[in-house]
């Protein structure tokens, strides 16, 4: 649901980026400080606040109120003196951090500039509104209806998700669910594993009349069970509102549980199907050109690349297949990242 | 920025005036006072656009003139810092140059404007660009931002920077004659 605009983003990202580099460089080069001007006699100080009243009415200049004599502005003073007090010693000091500051700005984004450039040219994807979106589910859906495999889970989100587009984090998986649970409403009422998976949509986001399961709408399932009959609009978000915190987490649980499942199966499925081609041949390419879907499902970064690593320590194989699936998982030997940072791994040894 | 508000006043009615047109003499006696001043608070008054509610008169010990408390709309225009004013410049010097936005008077030193921007003294002082495309003297439009203001209880003083992005003259009376 809080899917990136990225037209937007692109901008507000450059734009950031803009402000910050302005900021700096305006006060590296005095820009918005107000000017101030020195009485040379008397050594009244003025600023630029004052001016109105500094001009004299004969030659338009700016005199000094006591004594008479033209100013002078501040700025200029100090380059005759050049070197100054204290308070000149400090506004160096501060001169040379701001300089500091906009050259580490410069080489520490510059990763991010380098994509930003990167990216300029390039053609936004285009996702369309949250109603045609709709749309395009509620449509997809009606085409998985044959499917008795749209009910389950680990079943469904194996279909889809591994062969559909490639999931570059979790968020997104969740919309894929969701995607195959639309016509689970009209089918039974009864919730089960994949309708539990559906995201909550937040309160503000549900509108009168929108196509939405209980899920959705964050309710409880016991809920579910008395007014399983009932329609989705007769509950106010008023209660959805209460029940959201808690019944987010659970729904995020259960889907991690039924991803790792899922995930864990396939993997089972395809050392079985490893071990099978082994005794045809033992030609290991052979092996990974039978699964484009593995293939496909490597391509995606950090989450996946993560689990898998410790799937494949505590996998027993045959040590040959084993040797296969590490060879194209490139990215673990390349980057080697810590794993277990969050609960992803209990979850790991609970499936 | 401009602004509509409701502010109320307490006026002063010489006994005069009192009769059936007293609300009337009130009114145009309102605007007469009120229009143009500036307070430091809600800045300039441009105008007065309706009165809400004129309250009971109180007759004043000794002066025979009574006080009605009055509510009224009235337009408020008040300079904000980063604002972006289009101003008439008034007033060119080595200093920098004044110009107004309405009511308020604002002051660009010579250091908020462009450095490629010099000052030629003359019969005609005005900041000239070296290629002499771009002029700053006085009658010309010029496009602004509020880098400070200075607000006294009536009076406000601003001063503005055309240093910047898309700041600087917009329509040069020099150019066209």
């Amino acid at each position: 649901m809080h899917r990136l605009l990225f037209v937007d983003i692109f901008d507000v990202v450059r734009y950031r980026l803009h402000r910050m580099r302005k900021k700096l460089k305006d006060e590296l080069e005095n820009r918005n400080t107000v000017q101030e001007y020195v009485c040379p006699n008397c050594n009244r100080r003025y600023t630029a606040f004052d001016a109105l009243q500094l001009i004299s009415p004969d030659d338009e200049s700016f005199r000094c109120e006591s004594c008479r004599a033209e100013l002078v502005a501040e700025s200029d003073k100090r380059a005759a003196e050049e070197m100054g007090d204290n308070d000149d010693n400090a506004r160096r000091r501060r001169r040379e951090k701001l300089k500091d500051m906009l050259q580490k700005m410069e080489v520490q984004l510059k990763p991010l500039t380098d994509l930003l450039n990167r990216v300029k040219d390039l053609p936004v994807p285009e996702f369309g509104s949250l109603q045609a979106w709709e749309a395009r589910a509620n449509a997809a859906g009606r085409a998985a209806n044959g499917d008795p495999s749209a009910n389950d889970s680990s079943r469904s989100s194996q279909g889809q998700g591994y062969g559909g587009t490639p999931m570059p984090f979790l968020g997104e998986t969740k919309v894929e669910v969701a995607l195959s649970g639309v016509p689970v409403k009209d089918e039974d009422s009864k919730p089960d594993v994949s309708a539990t998976t559906m995201k909550v949509l937040p309160p503000w986001m549900i509108k009168q009349g929108m196509n939405l399961t209980m899920e959705q709408r964050g309710e409880v399932k016991q809920e579910l069970k008395t007014e399983s009959g009932s329609t989705a609009n007769q509950h106010d978000d008023k209660k959805s509102k209460v029940n959201d915190k808690d019944d987010e987490k659970s729904i995020q649980d259960e889907y991690l549980k039924a991803y790792y499942a899922a995930l864990l199966q396939r993997q089972q499925d395809q050392e079985e199907a490893a071990k099978r081609n082994q005794q045809e041949s033992a030609n290991t390419d052979n092996i990974s050109s039978k699964m484009p879907r593995q293939v496909g499902m490597k391509s995606k970064r950090e989450d996946d690349d993560r689990d898998d690593g410790v799937e494949w320590e505590e996998a027993p194989t045959a040590g040959n297949a084993n040797k296969t699936y590490k060879m194209h998982d490139l990215n673990i030997e390349a980057e080697p990242e810590v794993s277990g940072e969050d609960e992803d791994d209990i979850d790991w040894e609970e499936g | 920025m401009f602004f509509h508000i409701v502010l109320e006043r307490n006026m002063q009615l010489h006994p005069r005036h009192f009769g059936p047109h007293l609300r009337d003499k009130l009114v145009a006696k309102l605007m007469k006072d009120v229009e143009g001043t500036c307070s430091g608070r809600h800045g300039f008054v441009v105008a007065i656009t309706g009165v809400d509610n004129i309250g009971k008169g109180l007759i004043r010990d000794g002066t025979g003139f009574v006080t009605f408390p009055v509510k009224y709309q009235c337009v408020v225009f008040r300079p904000f810092k980063g604002e972006i004013l289009e101003a008439v410049v008034t007033m060119v010097n080595k200093m920098g140059f004044f110009a107004e936005a309405g009511p308020v008077q604002i002051f660009v030193s010579n250091h908020l404007i462009p450095d490629d921007m010099e000052f030629q003294a003359g019969d005609v002082p005005n900041y000239t660009t070296s290629d002499g495309s771009v002029k700053i003297q006085k009658e010309s439009e010029v496009r602004l931002k509020i880098i400070g203001t200075r607000v006294d209880a009536t009076e406000i003083f601003c001063i503005g920077t055309i240093k910047d992005d898309f700041l600087g003259v917009i329509n040069d009376p020099g150019a066209s004659s």
